[in-house]
């Protein structure tokens, strides 16, 4: 079991206080989805390439 | 192929059939929801039924009938306002989703009751409930007043025909009658935009081919998909796209309910991550194949005879009030029209051959002679009819499927328009019951220390919410004439509430310092300062999301700084303690 964390701006609280979970904190950015993330935004640079050489293409 | 001007015994077949297929299929995949919770939340959905679900909720009616409108008069840039899309669907799957699901939350609001208290949650429900509540009634009427012109079905008739369909299966299987049947919506839809494609390519001229139909539409200014010029004039850019359709796109799908309780429904977090991942990956493709079917519309008409004004009802009303003005302005667009076809013939024979650059300016001006001849009539309609619309792109569309698509496909695409209009007032109309019952009725009884209701009691609450707000959008649906230019009524509702909600959010997720009653002001304040903006001045509606965002979190900010520091702890823990 992991030792219970405490908010960090808050050295010294009571007992009652201590805060095992943030349930409503977001998770880290950056986890096993991260490469999923990146697909999605690299097909918006790919779509934004084509969509410039169609541009110039057509005009 | 046949030409039809109306529709035939076989159109009204397939569009009778489709609609009743997927509201039959709605009420008996869902006629055994007995409790209020699946009601609101809806059950274990896979991946790409909440993407289907996302898309078809965004999708209106008036998406399918005012694109393509909007592609043949101003080209395809509108596609850049979109291009937020993707990075806001990436923001909402990494932050707002994990703490969804993790305190299970039915509606979007519930959570600020989590990091705030119960007056943040009212608030946030509360301008949810006003915007979306005024903005569903524009989104049935915008499709119901221009099928009422084309095809001659009495206005309020539509509205109340096409809104009872939709109360019937969300009132018999609530949240997850609107996935199941948004799932069929959105395939009839997809199948209707490729073969609305695949006609229209079709019917051009034997001498065009479909790069030379895209070369000529560039010539015209059509093909112009995105700009890298920066120009705060310009509306639809690719920064102007970037960076407000991001802030915009992330207040529409990780604030309101409506986009909320689609992946709300997601079987797991990665379901509701996939679900809207699809919809980030697949929205721009879909919405660039609806503005290039409009230009290829607008290329089908450079060499088949479009009418000189598409609201051909109201110009017959001018017409018969000033036919002689009327008919002078018609042979002009004939020998216009034809300038502009042997124009356009001449520039694809000539592409690549030393005299192209004069053939195109010869283009150009035929094309401009037709604008001019159209700008004319407007102020002829004008002055006959002043309370009349000008506009008349949005029945492009809708004149091109009438009177050059055969017969039973013509139900077909109909169908389509039909599909989305229910599609996303379904989704509205669920959201908004959901949040009128979660968020108030069976909170505020908590609150005054009523006991639980029964499970049948509180389906029953649900479903007379459902039909509350049903017969409260065609309400307002039926007084919608009152709003000049309806896609810039449902954006501005949209923009005067927006900004104030993701404010709320991004002080919960972000500033985790600020505590419920300095937020709670800065809400207020930023509402206020938003209304009397749009009040007392002239400013664009888009800046209001902005202002609306920024204004709560300085105020918020601002007011912790003045008030006493006290020790931060999570909800969960001061409930342990």
């Amino acid at each position: 079991m992991t030792a219970p964390r405490t908010p960090p701006d808050v050295p010294d609280v009571p007992k009652a206080y201590v805060v095992r979970d943030f349930p409503d904190t977001p998770p880290p950015f950056w986890g096993r989805w991260g490469r999923i993330y990146l697909l999605v935004a690299g097909l918006l640079a790919v779509e934004t390439a084509v969509f410039w050489w169609l541009t110039r293409w057509a005009s | 192929m046949g030409v039809v001007t109306g529709l035939a015994a076989i159109d009204w077949a397939v569009l009778g059939a489709t609609i009743a297929a997927i509201v039959g299929y709605g009420a008996w995949r869902t006629v055994g929801v007995r409790d209020a919770d699946s009601y609101v939340r809806g059950e274990a959905l896979r991946w790409p039924t909440i993407g289907l679900g996302i898309m078809a909720t965004q999708a209106s009616a008036i998406t399918f009938l005012s694109l393509p409108g909007q592609a043949y008069a101003d080209g395809m840039r509108f596609v850049q306002f979109y291009f937020g899309l993707p990075l806001a669907t990436i923001l909402i799957s990494a932050v707002f989703v994990p703490v969804y699901h993790r305190l299970r939350v039915r509606t979007a609001y519930e959570y600020l009751e989590h990091r705030f208290d119960l007056r943040v949650r009212l608030l946030g429900a509360l301008l949810f409930l006003i915007g979306r509540g005024l903005a569903a009634g524009i989104t049935i009427y915008a499709p119901s007043i221009i099928l009422s012109q084309i095809l001659g079905w009495p206005l309020h008739s539509t509205i109340w025909g096409i809104g009872a369909l939709v109360v019937l299966y969300v009132l018999v299987g609530g949240s997850r009658a609107v996935s199941v049947t948004q799932r069929q919506q959105m395939i009839v839809i997809m199948i209707g935009l490729v073969i609305a494609a695949a006609i229209v390519i079709a019917r051009l001229p034997d001498q065009v081919s479909l790069g030379g139909a895209v070369r000529v539409a560039g010539a015209l200014g059509r093909i112009n998909p995105v700009s890298f010029q920066l120009d705060f004039h310009n509306r639809y850019n690719f920064w102007a796209g970037i960076t407000g359709g991001f802030f915009l796109q992330l207040s529409y799908f990780g604030t309101d309910q409506s986009q909320v309780q689609r992946y709300l429904s997601g079987r797991s977090v990665a379901e509701m991550r996939l679900g809207l991942l699809f919809n980030g990956m697949f929205k721009i493709p879909m919405q660039f194949l609806i503005l290039f079917i409009g230009v290829m519309v607008f290329v089908f008409f450079l060499f088949t005879r479009p009418p000189m004004h598409f609201d051909a009802p109201t110009l017959a009303r001018v017409e018969a009030a000033r036919p002689t003005e009327v008919h002078a302005l018609e042979v002009r667009f004939d020998r216009a029209f034809e300038a502009q076809r042997s124009a356009a013939l001449a520039f694809l024979t000539a592409r690549g051959r030393p005299e192209e650059p004069a053939v195109r300016d010869q283009l150009a001006a035929a094309a401009a002679e037709i604008d001019r001849v159209r700008g004319d009539a407007k102020q002829l309609i004008q002055a006959t009819l002043p309370d009349a619309q000008t506009r008349d792109t949005d029945y492009v569309f809708l004149t091109f499927v009438l009177q050059h698509i055969p017969h039973g496909l013509v139900g077909l695409l109909l169908a389509v328009i039909l599909c989305a209009a229910m599609s996303s007032v379904a989704g509205e109309l669920v959201a908004l019951g959901s949040t009128t019952v979660v968020d108030f009725y069976l909170r505020l009884r908590q609150a005054l220390g009523r006991p639980p209701g029964s499970r049948t009691h509180d389906l029953r609450a649900s479903q007379l919410a459902m039909v509350a707000w049903g017969v409260i959008v065609l309400g307002i649906a039926s007084a919608a004439s009152l709003f000049a230019n309806l896609i810039e009524a449902v954006n501005i509702l949209g923009s005067l509430f927006y900004g104030t909600i993701l404010g709320l959010f991004v002080v919960a997720l972000f500033l985790r310092r600020i505590t419920a009653t300095p937020v709670l002001c800065g809400a207020i304040v930023a509402e206020l300062l938003v209304i009397t903006l749009f009040v007392t001045t002239t400013l664009g509606y888009l800046w209001f999301n902005a202002i609306g965002c920024a204004t709560v979190v300085a105020v918020a900010a601002l007011l912790q700084a003045a008030l006493p520091a006290r020790p931060a702890v999570s909800s969960a823990a001061a409930a342990t303690g």
